[in-house]
């Protein structure tokens, strides 16, 4: 048994890669609860897309995918907010035309030279074996410059996401919160596309901090909830991954929508007791008792 | 209920709290303020009324300086309010906005007032001093046991405190409100003008807008007809005449007076025919005034 689950650690690919889905998993579910509060899941699903166009393009042109692929994804950010001002168009329908767009392009580079195909697999699905040293700093360093920021700009972060109209009637520079926000997205997607695969990504950004929504009513204990489901998510799905032999941002994400099940039925079940509790002791109480409760 | 505002004898009172001069704001190239002037003193309690689209939004925004405007200048308390600048003025903002279902509970609520203005980072966590204000804050507005509860789990009137209590927390000598008593009961309403009238007695500059003429600004020490331009300001005795409020409102109003009660209702349907009957059955010695635009 101790072989069986030691096993896979003999393998230095599959340790750099446990370590690399850990922490995407913490950086996702922390960064999370900034994406579903705001309303912006879609963002994240869009952004990796685009960034896949940029991935190839950095690819073909033989730039640094990082270099590349972030000021692709940047760009796509700024340029999606900047069509969202507009007010004859939505966020969702300026999302859907920039990211699409970018998606495309890299798919066009990629038909008109089929040997590349391959080369892909990963950036579209993850793989665990494509997880080089360079890729575990990268996603070591974002996670840190990202909690650092979530650190110092959390009141600000917090003002703007509970009520964008109001934060900057009390001062709060919501623009720079919002590129800010943008930046933080961006990157996350980034040093996550080569591990969990562009398909994958928006969901490890979206279901742990929904989760945790459910297991919280207050926006810090959320982020942090958001970061440790994310995780235990990361680790887990992992280790499913090298004992299924399946592609890891697919258990990862069945992992964490399987903690996410768990998590809706168990506060559904725990709701309903407590409901039920209440109509009990009220039932029993004496007319003059129930009118003291409205007082 | 007459709200008095008491006379307040610091050596600030010869600054106006609010001098607007000559504001035109406009969104997208419709104006919305159109050649505004108006002067709020220190320690006065005023109420803005006017219909729909009038500005009175536009106006508590533009007193903040978050509303782009073409012309004309505004001091608060003696100082220039630069545009897109938050001047250090509490701003409640109309509940209907706010996201309940959004994951805070009232204290973070409240901690949100002392983000630093302007800067882009800072310690996450509050010092014990502004913890003990906050409490303190709380406590005062008679929602001291809710801090750690989520704010969808709130009364109204609670609801309504925890806002104002993000906006007292800084501190302000000008209190703008935005619609402080739409959507809650009367007892709520009731309990809201109570707590503005005592902020108010303690030095607080107040002023509110709403859509109530009757149980609101009937009640309020000053009020402004507001649309576009200030149309009247003064007493509502004076200010709520058939001819200013219809210059406000475009449409005819009656306003029945019967000492210190006033009521104003519009002129179409059933309100005419009910106050009509009403001086009819106690005849003509009564004291019932009725004034219509067209004549008493």
């Amino acid at each position: 048994m101790l072989t069986f689950l030691l096993d896979p650690f003999r393998y230095d690919f599959f340790i750099r890669g446990l370590i690399a889905a850990t922490v995407v998993g913490g950086l996702c579910g922390m960064v999370g609860t900034f994406v579903v509060l705001r309303r912006m899941s879609y963002i994240g699903h869009g952004l990796s897309h685009s960034v896949f166009g940029g991935a190839v393009v950095s690819y073909v042109m033989s730039w640094n995918f990082y270099v590349g692929a972030g000021l692709w994804g940047f760009a796509s950010a700024v340029l999606i907010n900047w069509t969202a001002r507009r007010r004859q168009i939505g966020g969702d329908a300026a999302i859907g035309i920039v990211t699409t767009a970018s998606f495309a392009i890299g798919v066009a580079i990629i038909s008109r030279a089929r040997r590349f195909t391959r080369n892909f697999d990963a950036a579209l699905f993850g793989n665990v074996l494509g997880v080089q040293p360079e890729d575990v700093y990268v996603v070591i360093g974002v996670t840190v410059m990202v909690a650092l920021v979530v650190f110092f700009a959390y009141k600000q972060l917090l003002f703007v996401t509970f009520d964008a109209e109001v934060a900057p009637l009390y001062g709060v520079p919501d623009r720079w919160m919002d590129a800010l926000l943008s930046l933080i997205l961006a990157a996350t997607v980034i040093a996550s596309m080569q591990i969990l695969g562009v398909t994958m990504i928006a969901a490890i950004i979206v279901v742990p901090a929904v989760t945790a929504r459910l297991l919280t009513d207050s926006f810090s204990h959320m982020v942090l909830l958001g970061a440790a489901i994310g995780t235990c998510c990361g680790l887990l799905g992992m280790l499913l991954s090298y004992y299924l032999d399946v592609a890891s941002g697919a258990t990862v994400v069945l992992t964490a929508s399987a903690i996410f099940l768990l998590v809706l039925v168990l506060t559904s079940v725990r709701r309903r007791l407590r409901s039920e509790r209440t109509r009990r002791s009220t039932a029993r109480l004496t007319p003059a008792e129930v009118s003291d409760l409205f007082d | 209920m007459v709200l008095d505002s008491p006379p307040t004898s610091t050596s600030q009172d010869t600054l106006a709290a609010v001098d607007v001069a000559g504001l035109y704001c406009a969104y997208d190239g419709t104006p919305v303020l159109v050649d505004l002037t108006l002067q709020i003193r220190p320690g006065a309690f005023v109420g803005i009324v006017g219909p729909s689209g009038a500005g009175k939004t536009t106006f508590l925004r533009a007193l903040l300086g978050a509303v782009p405007r073409t012309a004309g200048a505004i001091r608060v308390f003696g100082k220039e309010v630069k545009a897109g600048r938050a001047a250090r003025i509490g701003y409640v903002p109309q509940l209907e906005t706010v996201d309940w279902n959004f994951p805070v509970t009232v204290r973070e609520v409240v901690a949100m007032g002392l983000t630093v203005e302007g800067r882009l980072f800072s310690w996450p966590w509050l010092s014990g001093a502004q913890k003990r204000r906050i409490d303190a804050l709380l406590e005062r507005l008679g929602i001291g046991t809710l801090g750690d509860r989520h704010i969808r789990e709130l009364s109204g009137g609670q609801q309504q405190r925890v806002f104002l209590a993000r906006a007292l927390v800084r501190e302000p000598r000008l209190l703008l409100l935005d619609e402080p008593t739409t959507g809650v009961d009367i007892k709520t309403r009731h309990d809201v003008l109570h707590l503005l009238a005592e902020l108010n007695h303690d030095g607080v500059t107040v002023v509110l807008t709403t859509h109530d003429l009757n149980s609101v600004a009937a009640h309020l020490p000053q009020v402004v007809c507001l649309n576009r331009r200030v149309v009247a300001f003064g007493p509502p005795a004076s200010v709520f005449t058939p001819a200013i409020l219809e210059a406000t409102y475009g449409a005819e109003m009656i306003v029945v007076r019967d000492g210190d009660l006033t009521i104003i209702a519009d002129k179409l349907g059933i309100f005419r025919d009910i106050t009509d009957q009403h001086s009819h059955a106690h005849g003509a010695d009564h004291r019932h005034h009725t004034e219509t635009s067209d004549g008493h």
